[in-house]
């Protein structure tokens, strides 16, 4: 018998029981869960990013990267009422760059390259429903127009495609559950109890 | 409380254990399902199938450990395909259980295809940062990645001869489960590199990927369990998502059973003004 798969078989089964309602052994595992997943994450973080992107090279002379250290260290102000404002620094720091990388990459690749493919010869019955589905999508977002009788038309169909994206939308959510929940059934029946052939 | 009244009420518990049956049957007794090959995984084999031996193959781990029934037969077919055809695969993750899950289906499926580590495959790990660790790495591959997940420096592999920015890169592909992930990808790298990306995603993503694989931005989508099932058939081997369609097919007719009954319940049940 492979001790891990019992081990993690069981505690699929106390995840489970949440089904039945919450209880002690549901909560214990979900402790678990959070407990290993940070510690997985903080060793991986600190073996891959600490030690080989800011400590082998600062203490190789790379005298710049003392910014970001004590900048990290700032962060960890936090934990104190009275110093916590200094925490805002980096954070700031982070917000900034992330805000900047964030606008650069979604002005050309969700801007710019959705519109200019939006542009399509209407030579095709999926370029005619994409071309109406844009119009009225958009008109039904446009609240700057007195709405007219057929404007009110034309956004109401935007409506409907929006109502039928969501369907799809869910469907998929639907069927990605239900993934997950063979995914644990083929582990359970097979991996664990082998009566999968 | 009358047949109709009580089909608008099943109690929750009770949808659980018939769901977790109708699953379990065809699990237990499989039955094939006839698959249709869709466009967009059609065009992410193509993506791989296209590319010459030798070529590096960047594939990022951007999942955690509960979309595992998704991603790792995803992760497993596209693997097989990068080994089969000889690429050189380079492992990067954004998430860090996704990143640890990959390392061992590649050193499973590396063992029994004779794959070396070093050599035809390595892992550069987990990086924090999302889309700064992919700016950087569109830019200069090695001032973010300096040691492989084992700590051998990457100057030392042989995989990464002349990998020095994501333009050396022929093919990426991304595993995700969501933000970051293959957006990510699309935003960072192949927007300002123009280096092509695939993706293999939740079917929860999959509509949200249809603008990207529109514009051409995306080169491909294996979508959930049902697009690796796909992958498996263009490969010619039946794994664990093909095993599962036919749990997949019983689960959706069961699902539809309850709406449909809901439906009639509450359509039976209506009182008169509510017409």
């Amino acid at each position: 018998m492979d001790w891990g798969i019992t081990v993690a078989a069981l505690l699929n089964i106390g995840l489970w029981s949440f089904l039945l309602g919450d209880n002690l052994l549901f909560r214990v595992v979900q402790s678990l869960y959070v407990g290993a997943a940070v510690a997985h994450t903080f060793v991986l973080a600190y073996r891959n990013t600490l030690i080989p992107n800011l400590w082998e090279p600062l203490l190789g002379g790379k005298h710049i990267l003392i910014i970001p250290f004590v900048l990290g260290l700032m962060l960890f102000t936090r934990v104190s009422r009275k110093h916590a404002q200094i925490s805002k620094i980096p954070i700031s720091f982070i917000v900034a760059v992330g805000a900047a990388l964030a606008i650069r990459g979604s002005l050309l690749s969700d801007l710019t390259q959705q519109v200019a493919s939006a542009m399509v010869p209407l030579n095709s019955v999926n370029n005619i429903v994409m071309f109406i589905g844009i119009i009225c999508t958009l008109a039904y977002f446009t609240f700057t127009i007195k709405p007219t009788p057929a404007m009110k038309s034309v956004s109401t169909l935007g409506r409907y495609f929006m109502m039928a994206a969501f369907g799809a939308a869910f469907g998929n959510t639907v069927m990605a559950r239900m993934s997950l929940l063979i995914g644990r059934l083929q582990f359970l029946l097979g991996d664990w109890l082998h009566l999968i052939k | 409380m009358t047949f109709m009244e009580r089909l608008q009420s099943i109690k929750r518990t009770t949808i659980y254990g018939l769901l977790i049956v109708v699953l379990s049957i065809p699990l237990l007794f499989p039955i094939s399902i006839p698959l249709q090959v869709s466009s967009a995984t059609q065009a992410a084999y193509d993506a791989i199938e296209e590319l010459p031996p030798g070529s590096i193959f960047m594939l990022s781990t951007d999942w955690e450990a509960s979309t595992e029934a998704e991603s790792a037969p995803q992760t497993e077919a596209i693997v097989r395909h990068v080994f089969r055809n000889d690429l050189r695969l380079v492992i990067v993750g954004l998430w860090p259980q996704g990143n640890f899950a990959t390392e061992q289906i590649v050193e499973k499926v590396a063992s029994e295809m004779n794959k070396t580590y070093g050599i035809d495959w390595v892992n550069l790990g987990y990086k924090p940062g999302g889309e700064v660790v992919l700016a950087s790495l569109a830019a200069n591959i090695r001032e973010v990645y300096t040691r492989d997940s084992k700590g051998t420096p990457i100057d030392d592999l042989e995989i990464c001869e002349g990998l020095m920015s994501a333009k050396d890169v022929d093919l990426v592909c991304s595993v995700s489960w969501g933000d970051p992930g293959h957006i990510t990808w699309v935003k960072m790298v192949q927007t300002q590199t123009q280096v092509p990306v695939i993706a293999a995603v939740t079917a929860v993503s999959v509509p949200g990927c249809a603008p990207y694989v529109q514009s051409g931005q995306l080169s491909g989508v294996i979508g959930g369990l049902g697009g690796a099932a796909e992958y498996e058939k263009l490969l010619g081997y039946a794994g664990k998502a093909t095993a599962g369609m036919g749990a997949q097919t019983f689960g959706h007719i069961f699902i539809l059973a309850l709406i449909i009954l809901g439906n009639i319940g509450y359509l039976s049940t209506r009182k008169p003004q509510e017409v």
